[in-house]
């Protein structure tokens, strides 16, 4: 079965796009490293919020044809956090009259990205300039990646509900705001489309409307008093794309949200949990479709469920870690090579002007090259080699540093007590697995084979058959794993065991409604 | 020559411990043992044999499972039941997997282990007895013992007609909730690994040291001058009397362990108490028989028969150690590793230090046999003289032996002085101890375990260092409550009773106990109650002392942010019954909370207008 690549889009053609396409076709414009789970999240809440006011959350009319109006808020984002002021104001002002005036003074000179900056509406919200003042800090202290050294336009309040919710952009000194696509760089657009695509959007849309735009928290009406009137972006969003209509990572995907909307937990208390279920899927999707090129058996991630010791499965983990690392950069070529396999090809080859035909189908499958580019070689292979590097240099940048970056925010890799990077699930990592994938409670051996058959992971002797079989592991090895793991479960309260050879996975949330 | 009989029993004994050819792991070969000796067997208390055999018995018998982990008893209860209820001992030995038994005119099937039967055999059984448990009328009862996995397994792989399924759902919620939803199904079942073992313990330990295997001890010449290790630990183990210290502290472990929800079966407790005795590192297996206490002897390390290091498996090669159930539990207390500076001292400089000439007379060299032994004195001497690392090494190695050996013997009045618990991982369990004492008396509990527990509590609810402990501070962090700080105020609940609000440590239904949060007068809203393991108790010692050790991970913090989150959507409920708005209007009223110099949590109202 051939891989789907859908045909890349042309109608939003800018010029500032890529050089050719290529993460892009196998991939999606498009998943980005610098982008974490949490920032993906984020983009993909502004999206949902702007396409719900159009009435058409999660509806896409054509495939890849998304354009959405994000909201901008800045007079928010300049309070919160372009605002350097308080402190000092605080310490100098003599009274609550003369605080007010000489921040607001302050504040119209440093606002950035908002016209004519006038913040005196605030003078009315509140009774007077300290309470402003802890409220403000209240919305720092509960920031997105608070601590982070990010541009103040690229830092985001808690999203409490839809006044929360703004683009990440870049404010220049001279005042101008752009979409540069830095930190929002178009991942979550992907996430929004990957669920539009899924098996479950009907269901997926009502919850997320219902928990978290419908109903937000009253906390949102914080952002709402600070913001004033809500502020869209001048321009529309679009140029999108996601190359599949469907992949079996897009339902898993939604799934696994379901499972976590549906607990009887806060709507906000489940943001974390689908951050990260959203960052494991993405990187599966990643893994997947270049396995899919590469023409290789399903993923698998042994985990090592950290012991005291070196061991076998600390090996293999750090080998199956290095393993599927590698395997984005293997398909960029292969996706490259495969078409000097064509017919096509070969006919180039075979005519008149090789160079100009071989060119023609370059530029027709990867729109490349373009343009005058002396340096390159008229033969139509070394085109090839050519193209085949300036991909890999590209894809080391971005793309291919995604397996690693996310693996290890999500908490899926570490290198604990090693010097290898390897699999090696973290305890809340662990905890957000039991409450996506166990719905009331379920026996540990299944539990082992559902997170296997669903995300391949590798933990317990029975999944690792394979290294057992061909000897470069005991059972033993394997079963301690999962030993450990079961352990580890317990402790954290995810576990209950009858005995030796019989224990429950049980989803605390569910059971917490039991009882 | 050691006594034959003494020499037989203590063979016996022997293969109790955990060695790899496991004879007494089974009832069945213990049996045979026993025969072929003619050796007492050792018998312990077993309730619920006599409340089985009144039942069935009795007017109205009731199916019955026993189930439990490997080694619990089940084999045993069942042949009791069987013999005791007029069953031939012969027929029984014969092996029949399912063994059927007239009861005046009803018949008892009993199968002393489930998982023995082929499935075909098992198939139609399961059926049946789903039909007759589910039918009021029937004449026929059924007694089964499996562990928790193949009972489940065997239900799973029955037929699945509707009795089944039905039957099915009943024993996963007995098993799991010990409660059945389902009256129409008369069955009942028996979870072994629920008992208390430190009862158990005590009372495998007096049968153990008090069988009249051991009467041959008094005319063996290897006892004679009081230096057979085996005999040596028996009498250490026996003690001065049933509160002895070293039983005592021992129970206490094993107490908190499976207060920490880690069960001891009986086959574990046995293998603890032959491992006690008869543990040497030299001998085969690490475990020694009558035969090698001479060459022992003779080699001068009979100190390495300690008791107190074979509680620990220390005789064992540390793979083994570490691969056994038994000693991973109690190796959890890092008793050995974990120590006080009072204690270090008094080991390392005790000799020479005036201040602690008197303890170091009574504590160290007042046992000659695993205390002030040459080997430990002549490493102490060159460890204080700065020796090289390698002997460095050696007497960290017995020191550590001296520690175990001190958490055992030291005497309660020194406990204090030493803080004893120090030398656990647990260090407020000495507290957690004296709060289930109390609670088990209904006693009042010390005022110090409550400010702890509610000063620990405060701490974690707010991510701040806060110092109230007469009130418990109930804070949100405004966005998701995994958030480490939580700014805002929700309510400050009183400790002592005021208003219908009260915060205490109470018994819960298991005998332990746990800290419960009062919030109304009536009934209204039931207290919110939480269960505190020897785990949670530490964890919130450490936290309210005010110092966190990472070993403490995620597991206690997150079950205290569930907490949390339950007393949240109870403070809830009492708002909307008290009829409290959230906020007038256009309003948004936020209590923030500040600190004020001394620590105390305050809160501080700001409105916002929407």
């Amino acid at each position: 079965m051939t891989m789907e690549i859908l045909a890349r889009p042309i109608e939003f053609e800018d010029r500032a796009g890529p050089a050719f396409w290529i993460d892009e076709a196998i991939w999606g414009h498009r998943l980005h490293d610098e982008q974490g789970p949490w920032l993906i999240f984020l983009e993909f809440m502004t999206v949902l919020l702007a396409e719900h006011r159009e009435g058409r959350a999660l509806k896409e009319e054509r495939l890849n044809s998304l354009s959405y109006k994000p909201q901008l808020q800045l007079r928010l984002r300049n309070l919160v956090f372009n605002n350097p002021h308080i402190m000092t104001v605080r310490a100098e002002a003599r009274s609550d009259e003369a605080a007010w005036a000489m921040w607001l003074e302050r504040m119209a000179e440093s606002a950035g990205g908002i016209e004519r900056p006038d913040f005196a509406y605030l003078r009315d919200r509140f009774e007077n300039f300290d309470d402003f003042a802890a409220v403000l800090s209240f919305l720092q202290g509960s920031a997105i990646e608070g601590t982070s050294n990010k541009r103040w336009s690229s830092k985001f309040v808690f999203p409490f509900g839809p006044h929360a919710l703004y683009e990440d952009v870049n404010v220049k000194p001279s005042g101008s705001v752009s979409n540069d696509r830095r930190f929002f760089a178009r991942s979550g657009e992907l996430l929004y489309l990957m669920l539009s695509r899924s098996q479950h959007t009907d269901a997926l849309r009502g919850l997320l409307v219902s928990r978290f735009l419908e109903s937000p928290a009253p906390y949102d009406s914080m952002a709402h008093a600070l913001q004033g009137e809500q502020q869209l972006a001048k321009q529309e969003r679009a140029g999108a794309y996601l190359p599949c209509s469907s992949h079996p990572t897009f339902d898993r995907l939604a799934t696994d949200w379901l499972a976590i909307l549906n607990l009887p937990i806060p709507a906000h208390d489940a943001i974390p949990h689908l951050v990260t279920m959203t960052g494991l899927n993405l990187i599966l999707y990643q893994l997947d479709r270049a396995r899919e090129l590469l023409d290789r058996p399903p993923i698998s991630l042994v985990c090592e469920i950290v012991s005291p010791r070196k061991s076998v499965v600390r090996d293999l983990s750090a080998d199956s870690y290095q393993h599927n690392n590698m395997l984005p950069q293997q398909a960029i070529e292969r996706f490259v090579r495969r078409v000097t396999e064509t017919g096509a090809w070969t006919e180039a080859l075979a005519s008149d002007d090789p160079t100009l035909n071989a060119i023609d189908i370059l530029k027709q499958e990867f729109g490349w090259p373009d343009g005058d580019d002396d340096e390159l070689s008229a033969e139509p292979r070394a085109l090839v080699d050519a193209l085949v590097e300036r991909a890999t240099v590209r894809h080391k940048q971005h793309v291919g540093k995604i397996h690693m970056s996310w693996a290890r925010v999500i908490g899926l890799s570490s290198r604990r007590s090693s010097r290898r990077v390897r699999y090696a699930p973290t305890d809340r990592l662990l905890k957000t697995l039991v409450i996506a994938c166990v719905s009331e409670r379920l026996e540990f051996k299944d539990f082992l084979v559902r997170i296997h058959e669903r995300y391949g992971f590798v933990i317990g002797d029975a999944q690792a058959r394979q290294f057992i079989d061909s000897g470069t592991a005991d059972q033993e090895d394997f079963s301690d794993n999962a030993h450990r793991l079961e352990e580890r479960l317990a402790s954290l309260g995810l576990l209950k065991r009858l005995s030796d050879s019989c224990a429950y996975v049980e989803n605390p949330f569910q059971r917490a409604q039991a009882t | 020559m050691a006594n034959p009989t003494t020499a037989a029993w203590v063979r016996f004994l022997r293969n109790y411990g955990p060695i790899p050819t496991n004879d007494n792991m089974y009832d069945e070969s213990i049996q045979r043992a026993l025969r072929r000796h003619k050796i007492r067997p050792i018998t312990l208390p077993a309730p619920l044999r006599d409340e089985l055999v009144a039942m069935f018995q009795g007017d109205t018998p009731v199916s019955h499972i026993i189930t439990g982990t490997a080694g619990d008893g089940k084999t045993y209860h069942c042949r009791e039941v069987w013999t005791e209820l007029g069953g031939d001992v012969t027929t029984w030995n014969h092996g029949d997997k399912i063994q059927r038994l007239a009861v005046g005119v009803r018949t008892l099937v009993i199968v002393k282990d489930l998982s023995e039967l082929r499935d075909d055999e098992s198939d139609e059984l399961i059926v049946e007895f789903a039909r007759d448990v589910g039918d009021p009328g029937t004449q026929t009862f059924y007694l089964f013992a499996a562990n928790h996995g193949q009972l489940l397994e065997k239900l799973k792989s029955a037929p699945s007609t509707p009795e089944v399924v039905r039957v099915g759902k009943v024993v996963e919620d007995l098993l799991v909730t010990s409660v059945s939803s389902d009256a129409g199904i008369a069955l009942n079942l028996t979870d072994l690994s629920r008992s208390p073992a430190a009862d158990m313990a005590m009372a495998i330990i007096n049968e153990v040291t008090g069988h009249e295997g051991w009467a041959g001890c008094e005319s063996c010449d290897a006892s004679g001058d009081g230096k057979c290790p085996i005999f040596e630990n028996r009498s250490r183990l026996i003690g001065e009397d049933q509160d002895d210290l070293f039983k005592r502290r021992l129970t206490e472990l094993i107490e908190l362990s499976e207060r920490n929800g880690s069960h001891f079966p009986v086959r574990q407790l046995l293998a603890l108490v032959s491992n006690a005795i008869l543990g040497h590192p030299d001998a085969r297996d690490g475990l020694m028989s009558c035969n090698d206490v001479t060459a022992i002897q003779a080699s001068g390390k009979s100190d390495l028969a300690s008791i107190y290091r074979n509680v620990f498996g220390e005789n064992l090669k540390a793979s083994k150690a570490e691969k056994t159930e038994l000693f991973r539990k109690l190796n959890a207390f890092g008793i050995g590793a974990e120590t006080s500076n009072r204690v270090d001292n008094l080991l390392v400089y005790g000799a020479d230090d005036p201040a602690y000439s008197a303890d170091y007379a009574a504590l160290v060299l007042g046992d000659p046999v695993y205390g002030a032994t040459p080997a430990y004195a002549t490493a102490q001497r060159s460890y204080l003289e700065g020796a090289d690392d390698g002997d460095r090494s050696s007497f960290l190695g017995v020191l550590r032996a001296q520690r175990q050996r001190l958490f055992f013997t030291m005497p309660d009045a020194k406990a204090d002085d030493y803080d004893l618990w120090d030398l656990t991982v647990f260090r407020y369990a000495g507290l957690y101890l004296e709060v289930a004492e109390k609670i088990a008396a209904r006693q009042a509990v010390p005022r110090s375990a409550l400010n702890m527990v509610v000063r620990g509590l405060n701490r974690i609810f707010t991510g701040m260092l806060v110092q109230n402990q007469d009130e418990l501070v109930l804070a949100t962090s405004g966005s998701y409550s995994q958030s480490k700080r939580s700014p805002l105020l929700d309510e400050l609940i009183s400790v002592p009773r005021s208003g219908g609000e009260e915060v205490s440590i109470v018994a819960d239904q298991s005998g332990g106990f746990g800290v419960s949060v009062k919030l109304v007068r009536g009934s209204e809203i039931a207290p919110v109650f939480l269960s505190l393991s020897p785990t949670r108790f530490e964890f919130l010692g450490r936290v309210a002392e005010g110092a966190l050790p990472s070993s403490f991970s995620l597991e206690c913090h997150e079950d205290l942010l569930a907490f949390k989150a339950r007393l949240l959507r109870e403070t809830e409920n009492r708002r909307k019954l008290d009829g409290e708005e959230e906020s007038p209007a256009g309003e948004l009223v936020l209590r923030f909370i500040e600190l004020n110099p001394d620590g105390r949590a305050q809160p501080r109202r700001v409105i916002v207008r929407v």
